[in-house]
């Protein structure tokens, strides 16, 4: 009996080893289909010899300038919205949490708006060629984003780091943003709230490697204090008291939880634009196939993010080439039918409190 | 085991608890018994480190409670509150919670068998791996008391463990509980019933408006006691052994 608990313990787990085995071979094919589609198609050999230095000039670059920063920027992006979400929907203990629902996006969205109006981030506004300069919408939307993480965490302290004090925080937090930007925006002129409508669509095509190199510094370790935390994450399933009897750090674990949730949402934000759904939707597909252990749902909420936005801005660039679309409307597109969906059929199933 | 010196707490101004003091024997079964609002849930909790508690007034093995760390804690005392949140997990990882104080990166062969030992120790293996939001709440019961057991602490709290179960749950629980007090494991439970409190519980502890109004075995549940504790008439029977209560 004792030896039959533990096989069909073991099965049940080795088949949650085996979705996120499946992920990861999906990730690795959307991969090397993004690397080959796009306005001009490269065979797969030449995506190898660009990768290992062989290639003709035109292949190299397209492979390595062009579609290996946006496809690898695609990835981490994805996983830094959708670990976040996962995060955020656990230490909250909500499943409507993402970067989107806490202000996050709507922070970034202010500060571009601010950078483009106030500090005449797009230049030479009132000619029919404005410059814009990137860096400093970017560094604006994060600025921006942080003071609204920098609300929600020092509400949150004030109170005890209670889920419903965080939430409420952060939609509050938002829609001052979002009044903020509607603002400046009537200020501003046509070719300043064109430029923020266009940023707030978000687009992979707007990245570089020095974006992805930064991204990827704070997804990596956000990603991993996620994981190492996991047990935690399980604890607070079973709420507040049962979880600090378990020796949980309750107010930490909360509180940094939730710095590195934002801080890598935000930063995908700034560099990108507003992509919903992402950190919404994709935690909530991981849990029909895995169910809500924290253990397999971080990891894989990660793995299926990249995966989920790589292919999303895959389709953006080839359906209707060589327009390319934002990645923002379709991911959008793509999520708000499925979380729909999700939600008629059984997230009721995934989360009774 | 458990020392309680002079206990004061207040969630704001008025004191929930105060000036508690007593001792807890290893392998002793408590029953804290006493109107809503007296303070059982809040001294539970006070014991369980999860309210704080000033310096010097909680002692676990003789060493107050603010001497260990969140694991530690959790490997000496295990605590079941009155209502956990739902939701779907297999009962099973519910019990693997319970190693979480041991647990580091992942769990060893030694969490997995003390899991299984608890869960045949509970009558669980059938059940292992059905998710805990569709059994009963007897079985839930049993599967919070599993968790705490794989805590291996010494110590075991909860408050109101039969207040959702039906007559013959409860009586299961109570049952599994005083098998677990006779095995040297101390229990501390608040209860209602206090039927129940003295069929099973070594010890009753009165509590009225924060204070222990009087403790001891069944000899302190009188009719006078109990009027002067819920403001409520009640008859008190001694059949054999047993003492019962009927309200008058």
């Amino acid at each position: 009996m004792t030896d039959l608990i533990h096989r069909k313990y073991k099965h049940y787990i080795r088949r949650k080893l085996l979705f996120l085995l499946a992920v990861i071979v999906l990730l690795v094919v959307f991969f090397f289909i993004g690397l080959s589609m796009g306005s001009i198609n490269i065979h797969l050999k030449n995506i190898l010899y660009s990768l290992t230095g062989l290639a003709d000039y035109q292949d190299s670059v397209i492979v390595l300038n062009i579609r290996l920063p946006r496809i690898l920027s695609a990835i981490v992006a994805g996983i830094a919205l959708s670990v976040s979400g996962a995060a955020m929907q656990s230490l909250l203990r909500n499943p409507l949490a993402s970067p989107v629902s806490l202000g996050i996006s709507h922070g970034a969205a202010f500060g571009a708006a601010f950078a483009i109006i106030v500090l005449k981030g797009i230049s030479n506004a009132n000619t029919n060629f404005p410059v814009s300069t990137p860096y400093l919408i970017s560094i604006s939307a994060f600025f921006w984003s942080m003071v609204n993480t920098l609300i929600i965490l020092t509400i949150a302290k004030l109170k005890g780091a209670r889920p419903e004090v965080i939430i409420l925080s952060g939609i509050i937090s938002g829609s001052l943003f979002t009044a903020g930007t509607s603002a400046l925006q009537y200020f501003g002129n046509d070719i300043q709230v064109s430029s923020i409508v266009f940023w707030l669509f978000g687009d992979m095509g707007k990245t570089s490697w020095n974006k992805f190199w930064v991204l990827l510094a704070v997804t990596i370790p956000a990603t991993l204090y996620f994981i190492k935390n996991r047990w935690n994450y399980n604890a607070l399933h079973a709420g507040d008291e049962t979880a600090k009897s378990l020796g949980v750090k309750i107010g930490k674990v909360r509180m940094v939880g939730m710095f590195f949730a934002t801080l890598a949402s935000a930063v995908t934000v700034s560099f990108f634009g507003v992509i919903g759904f992402v950190g919404l939707v994709v935690p909530h597909i991981v849990r029909r196939f895995i169910g809500n252990d924290e253990r397999f749902l971080i990891p894989a909420s990660a793995l299926f993010g990249g995966m989920f936005l790589l292919f999303a801005d895959t389709v953006a660039r080839v359906i209707l080439s060589p327009v390319i679309l934002p990645v923002g409307i379709l991911t959008s597109f793509i999520g708000a039918p499925l979380f729909i969906y999700l939600l008629i059929k059984n997230i009721g199933r995934a989360y009774n409190d | 085991m458990i020392e309680i010196k002079n206990l004061d707490f207040a969630y704001k101004a008025d004191n929930v608890l105060k000036n508690i003091s007593t001792d807890i024997k290893k392998g002793e079964f408590v029953g804290i018994v006493g109107p809503n609002g007296s303070g059982k849930s809040t001294l539970i909790k006070t014991m369980a480190g999860i309210l704080p508690v000033h310096k010097y007034s909680v002692f676990i093995n003789e060493r107050d409670i603010h001497s260990y760390n969140h694991n530690e804690l959790a490997r000496n005392i295990a605590y079941v509150p009155q209502s956990e949140q739902f939701y779907p997990v297999k009962v099973f990882d519910a019990v693997l919670m319970g190693r979480k104080p041991y647990i580091g990166w992942a769990p060893t062969k030694k969490d997995h068998s003390v899991v299984i030992r608890v869960l045949k120790m509970l009558e669980l293996e059938d059940i292992a791996l059905s998710f805990l939001n569709e059994l009963s709440g007897g079985q839930q019961q049993r599967v919070f008391i599993a968790r705490a057991l794989a805590q291996e602490a010494g110590i075991l709290l909860m408050d109101e463990p039969t207040a959702n179960l039906d007559l013959r749950h409860a009586l299961d629980v109570l049952q599994l509980l005083k098998n677990l007090s006779d095995t040297g494991i101390t229990v501390v439970i608040a209860i209602h019933d206090l039927n129940f409190a003295v069929r099973y519980c070594n010890r009753i502890m009165m509590l009225n408006n924060g204070t222990i109004f009087s403790q001891g075995g069944s000899e302190i549940m009188t009719s006078e006691n109990i009027k002067k504790l819920y403001k409520t008439n009640v008859k008190v029977f001694q059949q054999d052994s047993h003492v019962f209560f009927i309200p008058e």
